[in-house]
């Protein structure tokens, strides 16, 4: 193997990383910070963990007006009550 | 209050499609939606103004009310916070009253309700300039004598079009308006004020009115609407071919530059097969996605759109659809996602729990890559009469989307759903001709969404999939395609037992796993999965098209289409339905039917195709 490999073998390897956090953090946000949470139980510095496991500051959910799946807006959920029977 | 003190926070209030998102961008210089309809603003935002002085004020742009007694969410957040009550807002110092000009009758009954909360008030009269061309003269002094409070004209697309509004923000709060008497009756108390202050020629202009006899009539009107949605799926197609050609030259560039850099071997692999190759073929719609919101920021400026919803309104009540969830079905052709979260106009929960099952069928912009890479593909670039074949069968696909959403609501009436009496009461607004400035800003988003994805989540998973394509690599005996080896290989071939039912080969089955992610990615996904199988260094989205046509039966590429109608194959649109409707088993519902339905679709569209051919 030589020094073009070795080169060629990090560059690859930090894009892949790189990727599978992005994906991570941006589609299971929630997922992320908890093993943002099992990393800072394991040692990680809290500013690393951070870095790597937070919250997106958007996610790409393709619209922009809706937070994506982070911080959530207050919602207003819906509450469906069941019609009293008339006797 | 003490009439010293200076505001710190305004909220921007009034009644739907006044305005006061276009004002709120004009103070805070924000770019958040606008069109000519009502309902845009479901949520509040907020933004920070700076004053002349230097000061800063913090702005909230509250969703449109016709009253403070709320009859829908997005009302209940305005009334929530002009009272005080909201859990996440303080009472702001002052109510920005916003109401239009052009159409006072109605937008002061609401400004005279607001008066009665005590609070520092000053009124805009947005859209001045719309109400002088037509000849509406208002009196502002006598209406600020008689309101109690500070007016001023507003005019919030202009550059300079708040200038004695932000003068009066600049100084000190107002007094607060003297109290109205117990019981004020707002109507006629409107009648009054309009009698004293203002001079209008008649209620409606004779433009409009002449151009609505045409637009709203029961049978031209909807020829009308037809031939707007042909003329747009038409114009998708036949404009973006030069730019679609320039991008495809310019990837194909990237490649042979990449591969001529590089010696063979993972990093090329990489850049070429994964990165290119699925970051390019999705890139390669944006023309297509620009050219689709323009007509759809074109109409929404115009007025065009609550005119449709009132065509289409004895179409949806008869479905068991309220009129109501026009609006949020037509926000779903961007995204689902503010389509969902615009249904929070809709009272009825039932309706809007309805409105949220379906709004994921209609066809967002994430569809276009997958839909415009298959038509292109398989069916023929003919014409018939004017009209491409192409875009008409792109409009079916949406008009399949749309049927399949009247049929589920169909059925939930037959289910016995009943019908919730909050009719369509819609305010239909004036024609307009299209603010340049909101339509290109409008394009501009839309353009850097677009490439936000692409050049970040679209990539991310191309890269990821290139991995799974290309590990492990074949043994030293191997004699299948090296693909077949990979975990990619190994998953679509596993996949494949349960989709092969309905024509799916097992290269679709890879794609389907970034497409949960965002369905795009089902493009960028094939894109790598084709590149890594095939010799060639063309990594193109035409390429693609190409390898596509003569590797995939039609009734596959039928058996796709058809799963992409329905499929609920984006994981946020699922978590928004889990947000907006707070219950778990609606969530999982609403996957199942739409799981269910493209399934069923994709078997029919596979079997009937193969039985045609």
């Amino acid at each position: 193997m030589n020094t073009y490999h070795f080169f060629e073998l990090a560059v690859v390897g930090l894009i892949v990383a790189a990727s599978t956090l992005f994906s991570l953090r941006q589609t299971m946000p929630k997922a992320a910070a908890r093993v943002g949470e099992l990393a800072r139980r394991g040692g990680m510095p809290d500013r690393l963990a951070s870095f790597f496991f937070g919250a997106p500051k958007a996610a790409d959910c393709g619209c922009g007006q809706c937070s994506g799946c982070g911080p959530a807006q207050s919602s207003q959920t819906i509450t469906l009550h069941r019609s009293k029977s008339c006797h | 209050m003490s009439e010293m003190a200076l505001p710190r926070s305004i909220a921007l209030v009034g009644n739907p499609n006044c305005g006061k998102t276009a004002l709120f961008n004009r103070l805070t210089g924000s770019r958040q939606k606008v069109a000519n309809y009502a309902g845009v603003t479901v949520e509040r935002k907020e933004g920070v103004l700076n004053l002349p002085s230097g000061r800063r004020v913090r702005v909230l742009d509250l969703p449109g009310a016709y009253s403070l007694n709320a009859t829908s969410p997005d009302e209940a957040v305005t009334r929530d916070v002009c009272l005080g009550r909201h859990p996440d807002e303080t009472l702001p110092d002052l109510l920005l009253c916003v109401a239009d000009a052009t159409n006072l009758r109605l937008h002061l009954r609401f400004v005279l309700e607001l008066r009665r909360l005590g609070r520092p008030m000053i009124l805009a009269l947005n859209m001045a300039d719309a109400a002088r061309k037509r000849g509406i003269r208002i009196d502002i002094a006598a209406l600020q004598t008689e309101l109690g409070f500070p007016v001023v004209e507003t005019i919030a697309i202009q550059r300079d079009g708040a200038q004695d509004l932000l003068a009066r923000l600049d100084g000190q709060l107002p007094a607060v308006p003297p109290a109205p008497e117990a019981d004020l009756d707002v109507h006629a108390e409107t009648r009054r004020l309009i009698a004293h202050a203002v001079t209008m020629p008649a209620p409606t202009s004779p433009r409009d009115a002449a151009i609505d006899r045409w637009v709203l009539h029961p049978v031209v009107g909807v020829l009308i609407l037809i031939a707007v949605m042909v003329l747009m799926f038409q114009a998708v197609f036949s404009w973006a071919t030069p730019f679609q050609d320039a991008i495809n030259a310019a990837v194909g560039w990237l490649t042979g530059v990449v591969s001529s850099l590089l010696p063979e071997g993972m990093l090329r692999g990489l850049l070429t097969d994964g990165i290119i190759a699925g970051v390019g073929s999705v890139l390669v719609f944006l023309p297509q996605i620009i050219i689709l919101f323009f007509f759809i920021l074109v109409l929404e400026e115009s007025g065009y759109l609550p005119r449709a919803a009132f065509l289409l309104d004895r179409l949806m009540t008869s479905s068991g659809l309220s009129g109501r969830a026009f609006i949020p079905l037509l926000s779903s052709f961007a995204c689902a996602i503010p389509g969902i979260m615009a249904t929070r106009s809709i009272p009825d929960p039932r309706d809007r729990l309805l409105t949220i099952l379906v709004a994921p069928m209609m066809t967002c912009s994430a569809r276009w890559p997958v839909y415009t890479l298959l038509v292109s593909a398989f069916v023929p670039d003919r014409r018939i009469g004017f009209l491409g074949l192409q875009g008409l069968v792109m409009f079916a696909l949406v008009i399949g989307g749309i049927a399949g959403a009247l049929a589920v609501s169909l059925i939930s009436r037959f289910l016995g759903r009943k019908l919730a009496e909050h009719a369509l009461l819609l305010e239909i607004p004036a024609w307009r001709l299209p603010n340049w400035r909101d339509v290109l800003i409008g394009l501009r988003e839309r353009a850097v969404i677009f490439l936000r994805r692409a050049g970040t989540l679209i990539l991310a998973l191309s890269v990821l999939l290139w991995v799974l394509s290309t590990f492990p690599t074949p043994p030293a005996d191997w004699t299948r395609p090296a693909i077949d080896y990979s975990f990619a290989g190994r998953i679509g071939h596993a996949l494949a037992i349960l989709f092969s039912p309905i024509g799916f080969n097992w290269q679709i089955c890879v794609a389907l796993i970034p497409g949960l992610a965002a369905r795009e990615a089902a493009v960028a996904g094939l894109a790598s999965v084709y590149a890594v199988s095939a010799a060639s260094e063309d990594a193109t989205a035409a390429a693609l098209g190409q390898a596509l046509s003569t590797q995939w039966s039609l009734a596959t590429a039928m058996a796709l289409l058809a799963w992409y109608i329905f499929a609920p194959q984006c994981l946020a649109t699922i978590a928004v339905v889990r947000r907006e409707s707070g219950s778990l088993k609606t969530t999982i519902l609403a996957t199942l039917l739409l799981a269910g339905m493209a399934y069923c679709a994709s078997f029919f569209a596979y079997h009937i195709t193969l039985a045609l051919s």
